[in-house]
């Protein structure tokens, strides 16, 4: 009996946690859609004419899921879900958002050092440090498949990747 | 081209040996695919499309659809031996495949589900191939106000029929063709919603959204969840007995040709409408298998017609759907919008002019289906064992290793830096949806038709006047869209009455 009360509110606060990210998602949703209103009324007639068709609608639907959210929602429990995602004591959100992180890493890795650099660090980082793989398969597998990528693109494709900032740099001041 | 010509052309086409290796890596790509559970076929062709752009036509097209093609299969073999389903519309499968395997049956019930697969899939392809004739002439009388309309008649049905919400759904197709408006307008010049940023002046690129919407959030799912991708329970059948019991069921899907026709048709007459999907072809399809049984009390106990039966549905679908995506270039599923993006990379233009003058690229999709599905039967019946290893695999190896061939896959399309970061943002934006049941395939073929909905509303108001909506299609297709949407509103409505009556 007790096992069930339990688990009962255990699916309300999961039920509440999915309400109170719901809310967050619609309403910057909202917000872009009624930015995009805002624009679209400076454009000349033929080019505003199809998007106010859309947002339109669009902007009722977003009010109409809002406020059925809104109903849904407790807000005491609401409140307290999202002050403990953003204290980062809520263990789901911290994995996603640890997840971009690591994503954002490879985007600037790429950027600043270069394709194969950046993909072969991301993935030894994720697999040994983040993930606990044993290193030797780490590293087999990040070179593995850099050396694949590089081979199936460079080669079979034909299409060059990106070199990165940093031996773009070098190569102007002409140490590479 | 007559359908003659375009049907010998096709054949020797996805035959030749410039086409059938990119058919065979794709079919076999597909199969493991489907195999591992929480990648589906639309996964399997996103990760696809960035290789297309280095293909001929035929051959990028060979290589997407062989690779979607045997993804159901793969996933049947797992539902079956496993009790996980590699894709969604492999549920049914549980039904009588789990009990089936509980019984010592489980190879015979996975020969049985891909030779179903086969079957149904034939099934399909040869519907579209007949269906060609018709089309020829039906889409005629299809100019820009038809499409016009006919695109929000494809959206509403996909907004209504999917599994999700239908107020979410709606929102995510209009969000997605909101998101087509983005770029320098075609007609103006005039810049919209680009922030005053370059990268977005000829619009969101097609590849990135889609690798994001359906590879980086499923990779989010598989990190979120961490650990090994199967249950404890994933361990292969010993190999004589696995193999003599696949060919029993191979045998058994043959006998039963009248329950696969019957239940091919169903997945044939459900592809053809958009948003209905494979999952509830499949389980229409059981339910027509178990009332028209001799044996219903032994359906869900292990009987061997649940699962033939569900699976032929399951990949006759595509036939169907098909038809739409190539006659109007109204696709209606995710995975019909990125063959049709796929369509666009490749430099095919769907509509009269496919059907017309290059109907060799139709035949080319359903010898493709057919072979496809041939090669994933006939690896499935020899590579049981092999495949069923790979739902070992761990997401800890295989989420880094996917995320590197995702964003290879986005920046290689247009060599473009912006175009990584697009599809990460498009990868928060699909997980985010996923979790909270907003479609994902409304989105997608709503930014899809996107481009067409705003070519042809112009094109609309040009040629017929603002009153466009008035010509007799336009009209009926309006009307049923209007009526289609209010009855299924009204639907909720009585609904939530009645909750709220018992209830109180």
């Amino acid at each position: 009996m007790a096992d069930d009360l339990k688990d009962a509110r255990g699916h309300e606060v999961a039920a509440q946690k999915k309400v109170a990210l719901e809310l967050v998602f619609i309403a910057i949703i909202g917000l872009i859609v009624l930015g995009g209103l805002v624009s679209a009324l400076s454009y000349d007639f033929i080019s505003a004419r199809a998007p106010l068709v859309i947002i339109v609608p669009l902007l009722i639907l977003i009010a109409i899921q809002l406020n059925r959210t809104r109903k849904q929602a407790e807000h005491r429990v609401v409140l307290h879900e999202l002050t403990h995602a953003l204290k980062g004591e809520n263990r789901d959100f911290n994995s996603v958002l640890r997840f971009i992180a690591f994503m954002a890493l490879l985007l600037l890795l790429i950027y600043v050092a270069g394709h194969y650099v950046g993909i072969s660090v991301f993935m030894f980082v994720l697999m040994y440090w983040i993930s606990r793989e044993h290193p030797v398969l780490a590293l087999v597998v990040s070179v593995g498949v850099t050396l694949l990528v590089y081979l199936l693109f460079e080669h079979g494709f034909n299409i060059e990747l990106y070199r990165g900032y940093v031996p773009w740099l070098l190569s102007r001041y002409g140490v590479i | 081209m007559g359908i003659i010509e375009g049907l010998t052309s096709g054949l020797l086409q996805a035959v030749s040996l410039s086409v059938f290796p990119y058919l065979l890596v794709g079919a076999i790509f597909g199969l493991v695919i489907g195999v591992i559970p929480g990648l589906s076929g639309h996964f399997a062709m996103a990760m696809v499309i960035p290789f297309l752009y280095s293909m001929e036509p035929g051959a990028g097209i060979a290589f997407l659809l062989g690779a979607h093609s045997t993804v159901a299969q793969g996933g049947g073999l797992t539902a079956i031996l496993f009790s996980t389903p590699g894709t969604g519309q492999n549920a049914a499968t549980l039904l009588d495949g789990v009990p089936m395997r509980q019984n010592g049956h489980g190879a015979m019930a996975a020969g049985a589900a891909m030779t179903a697969c086969f079957l149904g899939a034939s099934f399909g392809a040869v519907a579209l191939a007949l269906l060609l004739p018709v089309l020829q002439k039906v889409v005629l009388f299809f100019g820009p106000s038809e499409i016009f309309v006919l695109a929000f008649l494809a959206l509403t049905f996909v907004a209504v029929l999917g599994k999700e919400d239908i107020t979410r759904s709606l929102i995510a197709a209009l969000l997605g063709l909101l998101l087509a408006m983005v770029g320098v307008d075609n007609v103006t010049n005039q810049e919209r919603f680009t922030f005053g940023l370059l990268e977005l002046r000829d619009g969101l690129a097609l590849v990135p959204v889609i690798l994001g919407l359906f590879a980086i959030a499923e990779m989010f799912e598989l990190f979120v969840s961490g650990g090994s991708l199967t249950g404890a329970n994933a361990r292969p059948l010993s190999a004589r007995e696995t193999q003599r019991q696949v060919f029993r069921g191979m045998l058994a899907a043959f006998r039963r040709w009248w329950l696969v026709l019957r239940c091919s048709s169903i997945g044939t007459a459900m592809g053809l409408i958009p948003g209905l999907g494979s999952a509830p072809a499949a389980f229409i399809a059981y339910g027509h298998a178990k009332q028209t049984s001799k044996n219903k009390e032994t359906f869900g106990k292990g009987n061997i017609e649940g699962v033939i039966g569900s699976e032929a549905a399951n990949d006759a679908v595509e036939g169907g759907a098909l038809a739409s995506t190539v006659a109007f270039g109204v696709p209606g599923s995710s995975s019909m919008a990125i063959l049709l993006g796929a369509l666009f990379v490749l430099g095919q233009e769907t509509g009269p002019n496919m059907l017309t003058y290059h109907v060799d690229v139709v035949f080319i999709m359903i010898f493709t289906i057919i072979i496809g599905n041939l090669i994933g039967m006939l690896g499935g019946m020899f590579l049981v064992n092999p495949l069923s290893r790979a739902t070992g695999l761990r997401g800890t190896v295989l989420v880094p290793v996917l995320i590197v061939i995702v964003f290879t896959g986005a920046y290689a399309v247009h060599s473009a830096w912006f175009d990584i970061f697009v599809a990460l943002v498009f990868g928060v934006i699909g997980y985010l949806m996923k979790e909270l049941d907003y479609s994902r395939a409304a989105m997608l073929i709503g930014f899809v038709l996107g481009f067409a909905v705003e070519k042809n509303l112009y094109l609309a108001t040009q040629l017929d006047g603002p009153d466009f909506i008035l010509r007799p299609i336009p009209l009926t297709l309006a009307i049923i869209t209007v009526a289609f949407l209010a009855y299924n509103i009204w639907g909720i409505v009585q609904h939530r009455r009645e909750r709220d009556a018992d209830g109180g």
